[in-house]
């Protein structure tokens, strides 16, 4: 399989880089536009994987990048800029899981594959179900870590900042999510 | 099942393309890469499809819903900070009527002129209320429009 048009993009060219870091001072319409269109895709993909609902992570995506904006923080680089997103993303999903568990339990990771299950051939949808069944059975940590360190590239440091854990312990963790995982796909 | 030096290794080459003769060897040999590789190959097969099927709303819009939702949360903070000005100044308006109407080395018996204001307060409280709250009023009513 040709894995190259399912690269993450993590890294910017240095020219957008520094643009972007010029720009960061003060984010207006044509930034905030721009910086939209280039994470909101990543950004709410792994907020369906984490919460397993594809309406849930419409509405958190939103909300999302309403606190990015509102915060108006100034960022040294995009990759913090994304970074920060990707945090707020995963403390409103933290958030949600915890009103949720104080409310009522819905199942998750059956919602995301109805609505994009027919987007693909059968044979993908399929492994892609396993892995959603599977990935909706670990814990959220197991899953936000998983998604970071796979689907996003994120380093250790960064995914310890974006999920709120020691950078030591990342290491552990994903070892162990990585583990459970295989066996929730392998035990299909 | 021990941890691969190579893993961050195999991880960022399937992340730039796929991984190379001699890394797709050591996979072959090595079953944590090899778990690492499959599992990888899943989750970014799943990225990818997620992304290009996410029904997400233009940029423009994000960004007007944003910035419509800022200007909200700005007017009702400032509102806020108008009704404490409005109470802070009714109670000010009070107490100079009080110190202007009462005679100087008066002392004022408060259950007697609670009891004399008695028929009037209901009104005076009314009147107040209505000054009060009229321009909140008006105001919700003109940013639900």
């Amino acid at each position: 399989m040709d894995l190259s048009a399912l690269m993450p993009e993590t890294t910017l060219p240095v020219e957008l880089e520094s643009k972007t870091r010029a720009a960061a001072s003060r984010m207006d319409e044509e930034s905030f536009r721009a910086f939209y269109e280039r994470t909101a895709r990543p950004v709410w993909a792994y907020l369906v994987r984490i919460t397993g609902e594809a309406q849930l992570a419409d509405d958190l995506l939103q909300e999302a990048f309403y606190r990015f904006y509102r915060a108006r923080t100034v960022y040294e680089s995009e990759s913090h800029r994304r970074n920060s997103l990707f945090r707020i993303a995963t403390n409103l999903a933290h958030d949600h899981g915890r009103r949720r568990r104080r409310g009522v339990d819905v199942p998750i990771g059956e919602e995301a594959e109805a609505v994009h299950a027919d987007a693909s051939p059968a044979d993908r949808v399929t492994k892609r179900m396993d892995l959603g069944r599977a990935l909706a059975r670990l814990r959220p940590l197991q899953r936000e870590i998983l998604w970071l360190a796979y689907a996003q590239g994120s380093s250790h440091e960064e995914i310890a900042g974006m999920v709120g854990v020691s950078r030591k312990s990342i290491k552990s963790l994903l070892f162990r999510a990585r583990k459970k995982l295989a066996e929730l796909m392998e035990a299909k | 099942m021990q941890a691969c030096r190579r893993e961050a290794e195999m991880l960022e080459r399937l992340r730039n393309g796929r991984p190379d003769a001699a890394l797709g060897e050591h996979a072959a040999e090595c079953p944590s890469c090899a778990e690492v590789m499959a599992l990888a190959a899943a989750v970014l097969d799943d990225r990818a499809t997620l992304m290009e099927s996410a029904p997400l709303p233009g940029s423009g819009v994000v960004w007007w819903r944003t910035t419509m939702r800022l200007r909200r949360e700005a007017a009702r903070r400032a509102l806020r900070i108008a009704r404490l000005v409005q109470v802070a100044l009714v109670v000010a308006a009070v107490a100079a009527s009080i110190a202007l109407l009462v005679p100087k080395g008066t002392t004022i018996d408060l259950p007697a002129a609670l009891a004399s204001i008695r028929w009037v307060a209901v009104p005076i409280f009314a009147i107040g209320a209505l000054l009060i709250m009229a321009p909140v009023a008006v105001y919700f009513v003109v940013t639900e429009e």
